[in-house]
């Protein structure tokens, strides 16, 4: 019996989180769409990353802090997120149901090693 | 379990609001400030407009203005359904009603228009020209005004009128509607398109030319207005005085047109440009404004004086170095030869102009105009007359 709970994330959250986690300090919502879109290779709009982001912090997977004001921002703060202990605990979960969904499946299906 | 964030608050309310202010490096396009209306999350919008102007400010320098306004418009559209997703969820019960209220309204509007447009036309219900007489004053071949119209009064702009003569005077016309008119003559046409049936008595006035207006008209600021003085000649070389057509004045400035009547409103002068039966007349139009003496007369000012003197008696005006059109009129007895006022100038000459009693004059320094009673043996006398004088 599988268990869907808050810890089940959609693909851009694990990107998200992902990229949260990797980018460390520098994890504000431009930075992480820069590292979606490289990573990725799609566009994603700033509306749909934040939106995102707040999803994450819903379900207590990151936090946010607001940065001082910016001139270059129009005088507005940059947010930025951090990975929690939830957070860290759902990668690995989804780490996990990644490896077991592709467990069993051949080399030819499996995905040359980048 | 689901954490609540600080954002997920019971009502935000209508004061609170995102700065929206413009990124110091370029004004923000106009998308902005009508998309970011719909935002209630003070800190989602803060977070989405700032990073918007830092990347604006990123591409502006990097790819330019142009550039970058196109990709900060589209990020803004892109980002709509993130705004209201936003606002629908965080902001309190007033905020989204009047949100949905917002949207609501937004699409009702535009299932109005649609709904409109669509149900603009009708089918052809009558046909309808400029009115049941059709002036014609070309002698040039000329499209008959006929249009089809719905029931609420539209014009449908659909060609297949067909035009027939019934009666009258003959016509060189063809079924599509175009006539010439060689010689005056009144005819009676049908204008039919499929069931739809129209009668109109087309006249038939063809003019060669209009007649020549010397000096135009002239009016002073606050008198009622002067019907022009439209003259034209018909082809049998006969005055023609059913006309159809349009008049326009270049200048409203100085007068305005209200149908042919030219009412003067500053001082000036400009033309009135009418059109009839493809000939083009051209009709000058100077306004005056009238003052109490002539030594100081300016451009487009002009005096003007009842005239009384005695036997012998002699009046001077002086007047500023200029062009002028005066005109004076002298009371005089039944006869002809009878003893009148005279004109004369110092330091101007004038010739006539017109007609016996308008003079055109140019003066020099120091100029003057002389009106003189005759001096008379038979006793003392009282000459009159009018004088008026008007400044180029």
């Amino acid at each position: 019996m599988v268990v869907m709970s808050a810890t089940t994330l959609g693909t851009l959250e694990l990107a998200a989180l992902l990229t949260v986690a990797r980018l460390g300090n520098d994890a504000y919502g431009l930075a992480v769409r820069r590292d979606l879109t490289e990573r990725t290779g799609r566009d994603y709009s700033v509306g749909a990353v934040y939106t995102t982001l707040q999803r994450l912090e819903d379900k207590g997977f990151v936090t946010s802090r607001a940065s001082d004001p910016l001139p270059v921002r129009g005088g507005r703060s940059r947010r930025h997120f951090t990975l929690t202990g939830a957070g860290a605990h759902a990668l690995r979960e989804a780490e996990r149901h990644t490896a077991s969904i592709w467990g069993g499946i051949g080399t030819s299906i499996r995905p040359e090693p980048a | 379990m689901l954490h609540v964030t600080p954002r997920m608050r019971d009502c935000i309310g209508a004061g609170a609001r995102a700065r929206v202010t413009a990124p110091r490096t370029e004004s923000p396009p106009l998308p902005e400030r009508v998309l970011l209306r719909l935002g209630v999350d003070p800190d989602f919008t803060d977070a989405v407009l700032g990073d918007l102007a830092e990347e604006y400010a990123l591409r502006a320098l990097r790819d330019g203005a142009g550039t970058a306004r196109w990709w900060y418009s589209r990020e803004v559209i892109r980002s709509a359904p993130h705004f209201l997703r936003s606002s629908f969820r965080y902001a309190c019960r007033y905020e989204r009603v009047r949100l949905a209220a917002f949207l609501g309204a937004l699409v009702l509007t535009a299932l109005a228009v649609l709904i409109t447009l669509s149900a603009r036309d009708g089918p052809p219900a009558r046909l309808a020209g400029a009115s049941d007489t059709v002036i014609v004053n070309s002698r040039e071949p000329v499209q008959l005004p006929v249009q089809v119209l719905d029931a609420a009064g539209h014009v449908l702009h659909i060609t297949g009128v067909r035009y027939q003569w019934v009666s009258g005077a003959p016509l060189h016309m063809s079924a599509a509607g175009r006539v010439a008119c060689e010689q005056r003559g009144d005819a009676l046409v049908r204008a039919s398109f499929g069931a739809l049936r129209e009668s109109f008595l087309l006249r038939c006035r063809p003019i060669r030319r209009f007649v020549d207006w010397r000096g135009g008209l002239w009016l002073a600021v606050g008198d009622s207005a002067q019907e022009l003085p439209i003259r034209a000649v018909g082809v049998d070389g006969t005055p023609e005085t059913m006309l159809a057509g349009s008049a326009i004045v270049r200048d409203s400035d100085i007068a305005s047109l209200r149908g042919l009547r030219v009412h003067p409103k500053a001082p000036g002068a400009t033309l009135v440009d009418v059109w009839v039966g493809g000939i083009v007349d051209v009709i000058p139009i100077t306004v005056s404004k009238r003052v109490s003496t002539s030594d100081a007369l300016r451009p487009f000012e002009f005096f003007a004086s009842p005239l009384r003197l005695s036997s012998g008696q002699t009046r001077r005006w002086h007047i500023p170095v200029g062009s002028y059109f005066v005109s004076f009129r002298s009371d005089t007895a039944a006869s002809a030869t009878a003893a009148a006022l005279t004109l004369s100038t110092v330091g101007a000459t004038c010739s006539r102009f017109g007609d016996a009693y308008n003079y055109f004059c140019l003066a020099a320094k120091d100029a003057a105009l002389v009106i003189s009673a005759p001096g008379g043996t038979s006793g003392a006398r009282e000459f009159s007359g009018y004088l008026a004088v008007r400044r180029n």
